[in-house]
């Protein structure tokens, strides 16, 4: 299989409490060539405590939103501590509200557990290439009126680090300045490159100035 | 069965000494609550169990097809393991629609925008239909019933428009008046000769169940409820809900 990310395999952790659905899980997950599961934990807890540990080891997190210590919080923590790992949301609910709430905590994909399980490797591995895996309703519904522009794919973060790169900040630079880790700048400029679908810094400060300043 | 019929005795039972009951403890607002915390027991034992079941099942037979393609096996094998795969699916496919039409939104903790907005997307995604939605003026506090009766009208319109409409694009506007919310849902489609919803024999119609459903919430928070349709002149439901002071009362039905 050629992927952008067959150089490594994508490196998986499930998280879920519902041990038939990760069983499951990783043994689909396994049999594929570019993607293994490197931990299954049962709560969100477990979950930040391994990503803290593993850091920068995992590529993508599956997360249950109905775990114990729910998934979102979990998520909504994952972005507080700016853990460098990718979300795919896997939940039984298909819901408009279950969708709102994904993308507000921001996630960058969302799976049901009411389609193919295929379906989920195929958006672990979509979401590993950095694209946002989301039902076009909710795309839609995100690009329109929520928020300003096409540019809404980027979090809040990813316009910070976006800005400064504009002014000519290096990394290091751009580290101190929102006190993080040059690690975790890196991180975010990989996103931006691949949202903005650009290839260097330069493409992408070119094209924040043609696009003005984002708000 | 209409609402109204579980509770005879609410209807007569609407004041309470010294006043107009509050919003908040009024039989006919309990009622709403009631059902939707019904709907979220029997939606979440749904979810805990098949589907975690059904995912799973899925999941190891899917490995197993692939294992099998990669060594070689009987196309009869092969065909019965895909019909199996399909059924899992079809079982799974099935219970999304149920869970996603019948699990309340988190009523309590958002707001009435939000709620139709969640509502609006679903919609979207499942049929395909655009939806334009326009709220102004929705007041920041709305009582729980009225927030309930509001989504569950607007579900019901909307899956009408879908079904029997013909056209992909429907209208949804929510706004608020000094102390009542309005919700009108229309469309360009088709239409239809509206039956007397006051006529329980009439209008018992299986097409028509929805509508009284719809009709029976909106009443038992004294509002209106009326239909505008005529057969190729489009669809439109317009239904008032007034926010405060809300008594148990069926008369409002009867209004034009």
């Amino acid at each position: 299989m050629t992927s952008p990310s067959s150089e490594h395999r994508i490196r998986v952790v499930l998280a879920d409490d519902h041990a038939l659905v990760t069983e499951g899980l990783r043994s689909l997950i396994d049999r594929q060539p570019d993607m293994e599961v490197v931990q299954i934990v049962q709560n969100g807890r477990e979950l930040l405590e391994f990503l803290e540990r593993a850091n920068p080891g995992v590529d993508v997190a599956v997360i249950d939103v109905q775990m114990p210590s729910n998934g979102l919080d979990a998520l909504a923590e994952i972005r507080r501590r700016e853990l460098p790992v990718r979300v795919l949301i896997l939940t039984a609910f298909g819901d408009g509200e279950s969708m709102q709430k994904a993308l507000h905590y921001g996630a960058e994909g969302f799976a049901l557990k009411t389609e193919s399980p295929q379906q989920t490797i195929e958006a672990i591995r979509q979401v590993a290439q950095g694209r946002l895996v989301f039902p076009r309703a909710a795309q839609r519904w995100m690009m329109g009126g929520r928020r300003l522009d096409a540019t809404s794919e980027l979090s809040q973060r990813e316009i910070e680090v976006l800005e400064k790169l504009a002014q000519g900040f290096t990394n290091a630079e751009i580290a101190a300045a929102l006190s993080v880790s040059e690690n975790t700048i890196r991180f975010h400029l990989k996103n931006i490159y691949e949202k903005l679908g650009v290839t260097n810094r330069t493409e992408a400060v070119a094209w924040f100035l043609r696009r003005g300043s984002i708000h | 069965m209409p609402l109204f019929q579980l509770l005879p005795n609410f209807v007569t039972d609407r004041r309470q000494p010294g006043g107009i009951a509050t919003t908040s403890v009024l039989p006919s607002h309990r009622i709403l609550s009631v059902a939707e915390e019904e709907l979220a027991r029997i939606v979440l034992d749904i979810h805990d169990g098949p589907v975690q079941y059904l995912f799973s099942a899925l999941s190891l037979l899917t490995g197993v097809q692939n294992d099998l393609a990669k060594r070689g096996a009987s196309p009869e094998i092969t065909a019965r393991l895909a019909q199996v795969g399909m059924l899992l699916e079809s079982s799974l496919y099935e219970i999304k629609y149920f869970l996603g039409t019948f699990r309340p939104p988190e009523f309590r903790q958002r707001s009435l925008p939000s709620i139709v907005e969640g509502l609006v997307i679903q919609h979207e995604e499942w049929t395909g239909a655009t939806v334009h939605l326009e709220m102004n003026a929705v007041p920041e506090e709305v009582p729980l019933a009225v927030k309930i009766a509001i989504y569950r009208v607007l579900q019901e319109a909307l899956s009408n428009a879908n079904r029997h409409a013909g056209v992909a694009e429907h209208q949804v506007r929510l706004w608020g008046e000094p102390g009542k919310i309005c919700l009108e849902v229309a469309d360009n489609g088709r239409g239809f000769e509206p039956p007397d919803l006051e006529n329980p024999v009439e209008s018992s119609h299986a097409d028509h169940i929805g509508l009284l459903g719809m009709r029976d919430r909106v009443a038992l928070l004294n509002g209106v409820f009326r239909i505008q349709s005529s057969p190729g002149q489009g669809t439109k439901i317009m239904v008032t809900i007034p926010l405060e002071h809300a008594e148990t009362s069926f008369s409002a039905v009867d209004e034009p």
